[in-house]
């Protein structure tokens, strides 16, 4: 079976070209955040999955959630996954849209995992460093773990920078069983 | 109360710590998304590279075979049940090593170089990759120095060299096996680390060459890789791999070594299993595109390398020595049919391939080498001058013999001379046979074929031929221990040398029974 990256792909290829040709990247990006999340929705996810209703009233009742205004390409995205019968997809393809746009924008999303809470100067220090080192800008969001003992993890992309008390710990431990 | 274990005291866990490295590192992480067979489908991790090695957050590890757009496809080394979707893998920027060195010898460790044989730690120092590109050119050297197998059939009519690979090929129960083990054990005092590498056999197999190793005293220059029948495909598959870098230790350090790979067939049958897991494309008989080079580049490494490389490989610590790593893969046919995709790839890589036959086998000629199809393709340079030109008549005498053979049964009607070539080529055939585990040294053996190739034998019946052999033997070693032993050590041939066995030999016919 097709990994979902792979049939997402062509559609999130397509829609962001056709948001980029209409100067319209991030109002694609919210509607398509908003969609992605629908679509996760158990509720949702089991009425997509159903044989009934028929796609025209199934990319109906997805487009619902789109707010006033949304641009015109989102619904007729809608309509090409429902006759597809893609309409699961749209989680991956909002994901695949955002790296894409960040792409774009020489922008990555970055998370940071702290053992205690910082003050905002230590925030800024550590997106300077991070701009530093991943060479794009980036959008930080943080939370506290205090099962990390101390340091942080730094999650960006696929990349996982633990400088945890924890990690070095664990660290320690398997160098210490061979 | 619980044991404590040597590696538990204070001083070597304070010298543990100071030594490691406890900095920050960033790595690569993915996600699993199917777990089925032994193989792990990783989503993202989209800097792993081929052949790196993974690690489950769970335990274990694994080997990335496919790098694909949104996934890596990785196989699991061991076990693979306690793992699930959702957990994450990392790359670890690794190769996959084992543990290299002399503590390896006498010890009996798995694909991974965990010893099972239940002696504990294994103590070594280094380890090393177990996928390395072969020695270039430049850093080889000829092969001209002999591996005794210690059965005469081999090393009068097809002789192996140190650096060589030597293909033994047949059906099963044929006495691949047995060839293998006695080699190793004719090793004993001869500079030569043996690694014997069992792939997807029974483990009570195993066992049965271990326990025969330790009997005749042979376990202790060699090392057991096991991989048996009941272990994952990727283990099957590793193992020849591992065993070699365990082998170009040695090598690289200006010693010899000899491996075996029993057998090579059941690591095409576990490579293909992983690569059919894998989703890729079946080709030939279903095995992959690139089960050739599964082989090649095991086998490749198997070379003698110059002075040159040593040295520099040692950094200066070893000067004026070669190091050698002979191969002697298994391949098991199927009925006999040498035309197959895998035997054939194997016998287009090796230096030589030693044929052994059911006919044979079953007409009690054991060991069961064909004569006509065996070959090495280094030949006499492969063997002491004492052997080389003694055995010179051996390969032709039976040649002429199965030329023959057909007319055998029109014995009374034949001509003097056929008559007497059938009756050598028939005592020469008997003469080949040897029992297990009774390899034979340079001057028992140079001494039996001297016989035949003198016409001792034409007045011995045929069913007397190995009776006289072994009471020739032991002649020559009561009363000519010291000349036995002259041509052990030098391996020379003369003319002095010729008339000392022409006289012994005539001696002992005048005042011996057989």
């Amino acid at each position: 079976m097709a990994e979902l990256a792979t049939l997402a792909r062509p559609y999130a290829r397509a829609v962001f070209a056709v948001a980029q040709d209409s100067g319209a990247v991030d109002a694609f990006g919210q509607g398509l955040a908003l969609l992605g999340a629908a679509a996760s929705a158990p509720e949702v996810a089991a009425m997509l999955a159903a044989p009934r209703p028929g796609p025209a009233v199934k990319a109906q009742e997805l487009a619902a959630f789109l707010p006033e205004g949304a641009p015109e390409g989102l619904r007729a995205l809608l309509t090409v996954l429902a006759e597809n019968k893609r309409l699961a997809l749209l989680p991956e393809i909002a994901t695949q849209y955002a790296v894409a746009r960040d792409a774009l924008e020489q922008s990555l999303d970055v998370e940071v995992v702290l053992a205690q809470p910082a003050d905002d100067a230590a925030l800024e220090a550590l997106k300077a460093a991070l701009k530093a080192r991943f060479k794009k800008d980036i959008v930080l969001t943080h939370r506290i773990d205090p099962a990390l003992l101390g340091g942080a993890v730094i999650r960006a992309g696929d990349t996982l920078i633990d400088g945890s008390v924890r990690g070095r710990l664990g660290r320690l431990a398997d160098a210490l069983r061979v | 109360m619980q044991q404590l274990n040597p590696s538990e005291i204070s001083d070597i866990i304070k010298q543990r710590i100071a030594s490691m490295d406890l900095q920050t590192e960033a790595r690569n992480e993915g996600t699993i998304v199917s777990v089925s067979d032994g193989i792990i489908r990783i989503h993202g991790m989209a800097e792993a590279r081929y052949g790196e090695m993974i690690e489950f957050s769970a335990g274990g590890f694994g080997l990335a075979l496919n790098l694909e757009r949104d996934s890596v496809g990785a196989v699991v080394l061991g076990d693979y049940q306690h793992l699930a979707e959702g957990q994450t893998a990392r790359c670890t920027g690794r190769i996959l090593e084992v543990p290299v060195g002399r503590e390896l010898v006498g010890r009996v460790v798995d694909a991974l170089g965990n010893p099972i044989d239940g002696r504990g730690d294994l103590g070594t120092t280094e380890s090393d990759a177990i996928e390395k590109v072969a020695p270039g050119v430049i850093a080889r050297k000829s092969v001209d120095q002999p591996v005794q197998t210690g059965l005469k059939c081999i090393d009068a009519m097809v002789p192996v060299g140190r650096g060589q690979r030597e293909l033994i090929i047949g059906d099963r129960q044929i006495g691949k096996t047995a060839i293998a083990v006695d080699t190793i054990i004719n090793q004993k005092g001869k500079n030569m680390t043996c690694i014997y590498v069992a792939i997807g056999q029974k483990m009570s197999t195993i066992a049965n060459v271990v326990r025969k190793l330790e009997e005749h005293g042979a376990l202790d220059h060699t090392i057991v890789v096991a991989a048996s029948a009941s272990t994952p495909a990727s283990m099957q598959f590793l193992a020849p791999y591992a065993g070699c870098t365990m082998g170009e230790w040695f090598r690289d350090h200006g010693e010899d070594a000899l491996i075996i790979y029993d057998d090579l067939s059941k690591q095409a049958v576990a490579y293909r299993q992983i690569s059919l897991l894998l989703k890729r494309p079946p080709g030939r008989e279903a095995y992959p595109g690139d089960v050739f080079y599964l082989h090649s580049r095991l086998l490749e490494r198997a070379s003698r390398v110059n002075e040159e490389y040593v040295e520099a490989f040692t950094n200066g610590a070893v000067k004026g020595k070669t190091g050698s790593l002979t191969a002697l893969p298994v391949i098991e046919t199927q009925a006999g049919d040498v035309s197959a995709f895998v035997p054939t790839n194997v016998i287009s890589i090796t230096d030589g391939q030693i044929f052994l036959e059911t006919d044979l086998f079953n007409s009690g000629i054991r060991p069961s080498m064909s004569p006509g199809i065996s070959v090495s393709r280094v030949g006499g340079s492969a063997q002491t001058s004492f052997i080389k030109k003694i055995s010179g008549g051996i390969k032709l005498a039976l040649a002429q013999y199965r030329e023959l053979a057909a007319f055998s049964q029109f014995a009374s009607d034949l001509d003097e001379t056929t008559r007497k070539q059938l009756e050598h080529g028939r005592r020469v055939t008997e003469l080949m046979k040897q029992r297990q585990y009774a390899p034979m040294s340079v001057s028992e053996m140079g001494v039996s074929l001297f016989a035949a190739t003198q016409g001792f034998l034409a007045d011995v019946e045929v069913d007397k031929v190995l009776a006289f052999e072994a009471a020739l033997l032991e002649y020559m070693h009561e009363a000519h221990g010291d000349f036995m032993k002259q041509i052990d050590e030098s391996g020379a041939y003369n003319d002095e040398i010729v008339e000392t066995m022409r006289s012994a030999i005539a001696r002992f016919k005048e005042t011996r029974t057989w």
